[in-house]
């Protein structure tokens, strides 16, 4: 998968887990501030994660993760780290 | 004397009679942090432990009501008929005041609660929040809140939770967080709608003690009948969705909540 295609894929799958509107979503776009997030579906968003990339993570890997940018790129380096 | 003036000198009457409450219940959580809990926690089996120091915590509050209601500062009536057993239910209340807490767990002795992080800091309070086995929110760790929530359940231990997380603010509309919704769908929990009703505001943010309403406060609360979780999610709910139906049963909740506090004072239970 294309870092396009994988970005349009996490994407969607944002706005169907989570209710949002796509308009919204945007690297800068904060998880917890701008797209009202809470920590409890910081744990569906390790699911997403895992969905896309296969690989287990845990919600502790993402503690320092505060943008849909900063998911991206950590979804890369998972996807990289093969 | 001017009326502006007698409601403020009657203001200010209960505003002392609250001070005096407040400073009594205080010393008497003191005294119960070194005196009786100690020997609580020497002569109960560990099993029996948290639900004790709860039982303890629960009667420093009836007093602490004793002295409210005796003081004249509010009548409560708590209204539960035709509420059938709530153990492993999930007891989901606004929270307009500082009192209806105190109510609600003065009226269920073996309530869990969960309660903010803050709250398990007190210095006052921490022995028994600590000990007494409540749940913490709002520290990060969201799977152990939802695992305490799940243990409680197994143990048959009704959970209370405020989904505002917070005092209603006067005035704002009612807007509620997920965690209530989120913990029930994940952990398997029934939803009981406790309706709290207080006239005039007090002891709410912007009302401190110290700030008291010039006449008697008059505090209802009702319990509903419980009710499958789902079952505020409304039409088209997707149910492999958790997120998703949290914000659904969430904003249910909500309107469920607006519709059932419009209604003005009275003793009745509310429709299911």
């Amino acid at each position: 998968m294309s870092p396009d295609d994988l970005s349009a894929r996490f994407r969607d799958l944002l706005v169907e887990r989570f209710e949002l509107n796509p308009a919204d979503i945007h690297p800068d776009a904060r998880l917890y501030e701008d797209l009202d997030l809470d920590s409890i579906d910081a744990i569906d968003l390790t699911i997403v994660i895992r969905e896309l990339t296969d690989k287990k993570v845990t919600p502790q890997e993402f503690r320092d993760v505060r943008t849909v940018g900063d998911v991206e790129r950590e979804i890369r380096r998972l996807l990289d780290a093969d | 004397m001017s009326a502006g003036l007698a409601s403020r000198a009657e203001s200010l009457r209960r505003s002392a009679i609250a001070g005096a409450c407040f400073l009594s219940f205080g010393i008497l959580a003191a005294v119960g942090a070194c005196l009786a809990l100690p020997l609580l926690l020497v002569f109960t089996r560990r099993a029996d432990r948290e639900a004790r120091v709860r039982g303890l915590a629960s009667l420093g509050f009836r007093l602490l009501i004793r002295m409210i209601e005796t003081g004249g500062l509010a009548r409560i009536n708590v209204c539960s008929e035709g509420v059938p057993d709530l153990s492993g239910c999930l007891l989901v209340a606004n929270h307009p005041s500082y009192l209806d807490a105190v109510v609600l767990m003065a009226h269920l002795p073996h309530v869990n609660c969960v309660m903010k992080a803050s709250l398990l800091k007190h210095p006052l309070f921490s022995p028994f929040t600590r000990l007494g086995g409540y749940i913490a929110s709002g520290n990060g760790e969201p799977e152990k809140l939802i695992e305490a929530c799940r243990q409680a359940h197994a143990r048959g231990e009704p959970v209370l939770i405020f989904p505002e997380g917070t005092r209603t603010t006067p005035g704002q509309p009612l807007r509620f967080r997920r965690g209530a919704a989120q913990i029930a769908l994940r952990a398997g929990l029934r939803v009981v709608p406790v309706i709290v009703q207080c006239e005039p505001a007090a002891l709410t943010h912007g009302h401190p003690w110290y700030r008291m309403p010039d006449k008697r406060i008059h505090l209802v609360i009702r319990f509903a009948p419980p009710r499958d979780v789902a079952d505020f999610a409304g039409q088209g709910a997707q149910p492999a969705n958790n997120a998703r139906l949290a914000r659904q049963v969430t904003r249910g909740l909500e309107n469920y909540f607006i519709r059932h506090l419009a209604s003005k004072l009275h003793d009745a239970p509310p429709p299911p």
